[in-house]
């Protein structure tokens, strides 16, 4: 009894000082949680003089190297770049915002579009557009002009460029103007990276990605051997739990398609899932149930994971807040974290320890587990074994719930986790309103826990 | 009855008929030659290659890679046997910094038309006819990564498919255990271990552009340790079944595995012959590849059992297919005549046609005294057992066994 309560204690603190974190990354969030509306995309367009249509479609694009590469030049001032946000309008014409920057606007042609400007009064024809669209225009240098006609309309293109402050040492920014007649048509700022930070992130991302495929060969062997256990029980009549085995494969198979995910992928996962619950669920003891504990873990996991960045540049590493930036609707990424947790969890925390677990012990099925699990969604880092190291600590938290509590509570202990954290690089995603959701769950369930014991 | 023992030793010393009845045909010199040949007379890049970290043997010659500690690029240049080394080809990361040249520029400066553009981070590169323009650095076009043969698939979907089945069969039917098969696996797993480093010298498709060699190479060990443990697993989980060796299907697998080698010669055979641990690989590998093929076969057997008594036949149909198509139809060659030996035999004939190849293919491909000496040294060293044991059997005693 006291020690339940000391446990409970412990994690409320945990929670608190989870929810104080999250607090103080609310800074570094890319985009508020009013999110990107396509509305400040329409008022751009008609600051420059274009009515466009409706709304077609509105994405976010990266590039992830450049976005990282600006966060490990910048890790000392921490001033994180946004993705782009592109809205394409009905009838032609997008417009790109990074944050409240236009970075670009296309326009259709109109059928006049004015008088020619001649090549050598382009940079002051120029003037009043960057005015309207380049707060900074003052900063850019004109470096060459381009002419061609076109159909009996004259286009001219100018490129501008600039280096130094604001930009990071090494870094250059490039905008491209375009211009038929003496209308703008086109106009694309593009962050030229200093190619150290870039070549680091890429190489790093390469090498991870090497890793994890290692790591995908590991899973693939174990799934077989979770194959022929599941078999030789068949063989033997062994009963077995396959409605629930094929209920949560099916919700991993869902899950995947909603988040995007190939055929590969979704077979691959879901077949993991179904042999791991066959194989756990009708051979294994089931530990005590502990459902309650996913959401005050989940939110302590995601703390740490969001505390191992900050650990490692405060001793002069770089390792990036979150992973690669989720462009999704917010629906897509919720997708995301329960593919990963009901793929996942089965096999990391249950079908693999159950098949180590006889040659290495408990514990080291657990940590090999985790370093399977950190494996699987690598981040590039600075030196390359802290990405990894801090995702197998959290991992191994994840093993501690499944030896515990069970691999049904480490799933839900998962989907709590993955919310909270691909919610923070997801711009879609209410991560301000969900965080103190899952805050209070976690403290509330804790509350309630107290006043049982 | 003497003559059928007059034509089993027949068969037994047939490789060494066929070997010295074989053309003359061009072999392969020691890579050391082609380095040399590489670094001294290949046409210059304008950058440093770095190191060498690995070597392919093709048909008509080596190809060799080379990758600095960095990581940013890896050169490689195909050096042929009776010919100048060739142009290298380069693959630089993406990030690196170089121009970007417009078509007008790379067809002056190639000779030929641009057939296309890949736009990096750090600058362009361009497709010429048989060239690639990698920033301004003209290079040959570099290698195909990845196998991408049909008929490799197909073998190795095809032996994967049977494994599984025979590790099925394994489990489900269980026989009774013997000590000697899973202490031979055991015993080659470990040695294969020793095989690991020099063996990263094989696995060029690993030291890829952007990622720097000694993150190749961990991952390249880590691969080797997860196939050697689920090897050594496998030991235990499906146990091989074999009953004490006899003499005639080990005979007749050595021998089978010689022909197949000679006949085959593929170039891989070659590039093994030039690595360091090569010993280790002609020891210990064979016991590994004859497990895994002997499970095949189980599996063969398993799926095959409708057939009734007109399996063998049908064995017998799909091995000569699978030779007749290619160089990785042998995988399935092997398994059907392991499924044709009595299974509980199965496990000796499969080690032993494993044991013969690599030197068959070696005295057919090979063309330096090392990998050739290890090759008689190994072959005779078997003939020698062989020969006794066929001595002491005929003598009607109790022959020196493996079997457990």
């Amino acid at each position: 009894m006291r020690g339940s309560r000391v446990l409970v204690v412990v994690g409320l603190v945990l929670v608190a000082a989870s929810g104080f974190l999250f607090h103080r990354l609310e800074r570094r969030r890319w985009v508020g949680d009013q999110g990107g509306e396509a509305a400040p995309a329409v008022a751009a367009a008609r600051a420059l003089g274009f009515e466009p249509g409706p709304p077609a479609s509105r994405v976010y694009e990266g590039p992830m190297g450049i976005l990282w590469a600006w966060d490990l030049a910048t890790r000392d001032s921490g001033t994180p770049l946004p993705p782009v946000m592109v809205v394409r309008f009905l009838g032609g014409g997008e417009v790109g915002l990074r944050g409240e920057v236009l970075v670009r606007f296309r326009r259709p042609l109109p059928t006049a579009p004015g008088r020619t400007v001649p090549a050598t009064l382009l940079p002051d024809a120029l003037v009043p557009f960057l005015q309207r669209a380049v707060p900074d225009a003052a900063s850019f240098t004109l470096e060459q002009v381009a002419s061609r006609v076109e159909a009996g309309v004259t286009w001219h293109r100018a490129i501008l460029g600039r280096g130094g402050a604001p930009l990071p040492e090494g870094w250059r920014e490039r905008l491209e103007v375009e211009v038929a007649g003496s209308t703008v048509i086109s106009a694309r700022r593009t962050l030229i990276p200093d190619p150290d930070p870039l070549g680091v992130v890429l190489a790093r991302v390469a090498e991870l990605g090497q890793g994890r495929w290692l790591v995908l060969f590991a899973l693939g062997v174990g799934v077989l051997s979770l194959f022929l256990a599941v078999a030789e029980s068949f063989w033997f009549r062994v009963r077995l739990p396959w409605f629930s085995a094929l209920v949560l494969a099916s919700t991993c198979a869902l899950l995947g398609w909603g988040a995007g995910h190939g055929t590969s992928i979704l077979l691959f996962w879901s077949g993991a899932a179904l042999f791991s619950v066959l194989v756990v669920g009708g051979l294994a003891q089931a530990p005590e149930r502990g459902a309650w504990l996913a959401a005050p873990a989940g939110v302590v996991l995601a703390a740490v994971s969001f505390l191992v960045p900050v650990i490692v540049r405060a001793l002069g590493g770089w390792v990036p807040f979150g992973g690669p930036v989720l462009t999704e609707p917010w629906l897509g990424v919720a997708a995301e974290a329960g593919f990963r947790a009901v793929g996942e969890e089965p096999l990391l925390r249950g079908g693999i320890p159950w098949l180590v677990r006889p040659f290495l012990g408990s514990t080291a099925a657990y940590v090999l587990a985790a370093v399977a699990g950190a494996l699987l969604h690598p981040v590039p880092a600075v030196p390359l074994p802290a990405g990894v190291m801090g995702e197998v600590v959290a991992q191994s938290g994840l093993g501690w719930v499944a030896a515990r509590y069970g691999w049904s509570c480490a799933v839900q202990t998962r989907m709590v986790w993955e919310l909270v954290r691909l919610g923070f690089v997801a711009p879609d995603f209410p991560w301000g309103r969900v965080w103190p959701l899952a805050l209070l769950s976690g403290g509330g369930i804790l509350l309630w826990r107290w006043r049982r014991s | 009855m003497a003559v059928a023992k007059v034509l089993k030793g027949f068969l037994v010393f047939l490789p060494l008929v066929v070997a010295s009845a074989l053309p003359e045909r061009e072999r392969a010199v020691p890579p050391e030659v082609a380095v040399r040949r590489a670094e001294t007379q290949a046409p210059s890049l304008g950058l440093l290659w770095g190191k060498l970290r690995a070597f392919a043997r093709e048909r008509d010659g080596w190809r060799l890679f080379y990758q600095p500690s960095h990581g940013a690029w890896v050169v490689s240049v195909k050096v042929r046997d009776l010919h100048a080394p060739e142009l290298p080809s380069l693959e630089a990361a993406s990030w690196l910094a170089g121009p970007r040249l417009s078509a007008a520029v790379v067809r002056r400066f190639s000779g030929n038309e641009p057939l296309g553009l890949i736009e990096g981070w750090g600058r362009r590169d361009w497709w010429v006819e048989g060239r690639v323009m990698v920033g301004a650095l003209l290079a040959s076009t570099p290698p195909e990564r990845g196998l991408s043969g049909a008929d490799f698939w197909w073998a190795l979907s095809l032996v994967v498919g049977f494994t599984l089945a025979g590790a099925a069969a394994r489990r489900m039917r269980p026989q009774p255990r013997v000590s000697a098969p899973r202490r031979l696996l055991l015993g080659a797993c470990a040695l294969l271990v020793f095989a690991v480093p020099g063996a990263s010298r094989l696995a060029w498709a690993m030291f890829a552009p952007g990622v720097r060699p000694f993150v190749s190479l961990m991952v390249f060990q880590g691969l080797a340790t997860v196939v050697l443990g689920a090897l050594a697993t496998a030991a235990f989980a499906v146990p091989a079944f074999a009953e004490k060796a006899r003499w005639w299907p080990v005979a007749l697998g050595f021998s089978v595995g010689w022909l197949l080698g000679l006949s085959s010669a593929p170039p891989w055979a070659a590039a093994v012959a030039a690595v360091p641990s090569r010993w280790f690989l002609l020891v210990a590998g064979p016991v590994a590849l004859g497990f895994l093929t002997d499970l095949a076969a189980a599996g063969w057997r398993l799926l095959a059992s409708p057939f009734g008594r007109w399996s063998p036949l049908v064995a017998g149909l799909v091995g000569v297919a699978g030779l007749a198509t290619g160089q990785w139809g042998l995988l399935g060659g092997a398994v059907m005549a392991t499924a044709l030996c009595p299974s509980a035999q199965g496990f000796w004939f499969a080690v032993a046609l494993a044991a013969g190849f690599l030197p068959g293919a070696w005295w057919a491909s090979v063309g330096w005294w090392g990998p050739l000496r290890d090759a008689l040294g190994f072959s005779a060293a078997v003939w020698a057992v062989l020969g006794v044991w066929a001595f002491r059997e005929a003598r009607g005693h109790v022959g020196a066994t493996i079997a457990g």
